[in-house]
């Protein structure tokens, strides 16, 4: 079903699954220990914040606004 | 309480801040040698004529070599629909106060299908030319509007793989623009699945869509009206396409019936001068093209001298033309 897609021949695709699955993991252990809030308030106060505007700008980078080809490619 | 305001506008200001600075950097470092952005560059850097002014999408960007035909300007980029073509001309025409003789577009089978009509790309380029708030009116889509935001504030928006692909590319060589013609020297003759290939380009233009947009066509009749209070003519191109995609297009249209209607809606105006029909130039010279329905730089080549002879010829122009 799935032949024409081999994963393997998007490095990035892969290893942004890998890195995005491994921060899923990371906050499941968080709120398993003392929940990510818990732990997200015992930070300093600039770390929270970093935290909280990388994920708002990863969202925007990384989410799926429209369906495009590379700018430097198109037909 | 106060405390608690201070850090939510300390927090919004940061926010906008980095927003700001992604935006710029999208911009002005990964669109900078975008196609749509080296075309451009190209257009403002040529200060010839431009008795003849090509526009379209890329059945005109990759067939028509103006230095060939010796006058005029290819300003077409890939993808470029009417409703583009429209606010190009305008801005142009208005506030930029070129003079333009003659316009020249693309009147293909697909210039009319929906899959292109609203669906643009590259807002952070279109923002400058395209009015997002009238043409949400116009075709009555109020999300729209949102395409003036990401193209004004958040280019970087959703564009994640352009920025990985930049930096994988951003050293590989970019081939000059020739009076806006870019070339492509693959060839459609080393296809082996030909029929295929043109079946997957038609279905990409037609499957789940409709033939005619109407947004479209009240978009040509935009860019007609326009040409007329300019004193505009306007000249229209069906381009060459190989047999075997003229053959997919049976499943999706009656081409006899399709050209019939717009000949109807079209012809009759006044700044019209008429079509130019090339479709079936080439169905026996695969190799004049790069897919089933792009010329090459050969087929382009061998098509402008052609449009250089009609520009020439009264006869050889009366012989293609259809009004």
């Amino acid at each position: 079903m799935f032949t024409h897609i081999d994963i393997l021949e998007m490095p990035y695709e892969l290893a942004l699954s890998f890195i995005w699955i491994a921060l899923l993991l990371l906050v499941h252990v968080l709120q398993a220990k003392k929940g990510a809030g818990k732990f997200l308030s015992l930070l300093p106060i600039a770390v929270r914040w970093a935290i909280y505007v990388f994920f708002f700008f990863a969202l925007l980078l990384f989410g799926v606004f429209t369906n495009e080809e590379f700018i430097y490619f198109q037909f | 309480m106060q405390k608690y305001h201070y850090k939510i506008l300390l927090f919004t200001l940061i926010l906008l801040v980095v927003n700001a600075l992604f935006d710029q950097f999208y911009k002005r470092v990964i669109m900078h040698n975008s196609l749509l952005n080296r075309s451009e560059r190209a257009f403002r850097q040529y200060d010839g004529d431009l008795h003849f002014l090509l526009m379209g999408d890329s059945h005109m960007f990759r067939g028509v070599k103006p230095e060939i035909i010796g006058k005029g300007y290819n300003y077409s980029t890939q993808g470029e629909s009417y409703i583009q073509n429209f606010y190009k001309l305008k801005q142009l025409l208005e506030k930029e106060k070129r003079s333009i003789r003659y316009l020249v577009l693309p009147l293909d089978p697909h210039s009319f299908s929906s899959f292109r009509d609203t669906k643009i790309k590259d807002d952070a380029f279109w923002v400058k030319y395209i009015n997002y708030f009238e043409l949400a009116k116009e075709v009555k889509q109020r999300d729209i509007i949102f395409k003036y935001f990401y193209g004004r504030y958040f280019s970087y928006a959703g564009n994640f793989e352009n920025i990985y692909l930049w930096n994988r590319l951003k050293r590989s060589p970019l081939r000059e623009f020739q009076r806006g013609y870019l070339p492509g020297f693959q060839s459609f003759a080393r296809e082996k699945e030909k029929v295929k290939k043109a079946k997957e380009r038609a279905a990409h233009h037609f499957a789940s869509y409709e033939v005619l947009s109407p947004f479209l066509i009240r978009y040509l009749q935009k860019i007609i009206d326009l040409c007329s209070a300019h004193h505009i003519k306007l000249l229209f191109i069906q381009f060459p396409l190989s047999r075997e995609y003229d053959e997919a297009l049976t499943q999706y249209m009656d081409t006899d019936s399709f050209y019939r209607t717009i000949d109807s809606l079209f012809l009759d105006h006044e700044s019209v001068s008429g079509i130019l029909d090339f479709h079936d130039l080439y169905f026996e010279r695969p190799d004049f093209f790069i897919n089933a329905d792009h010329m090459n730089d050969a087929g382009a080549t061998n098509f402008s001298l052609l449009l250089k002879r009609i520009v020439e010829d009264k006869k050889v122009r009366d012989y293609f033309i259809r009004k």
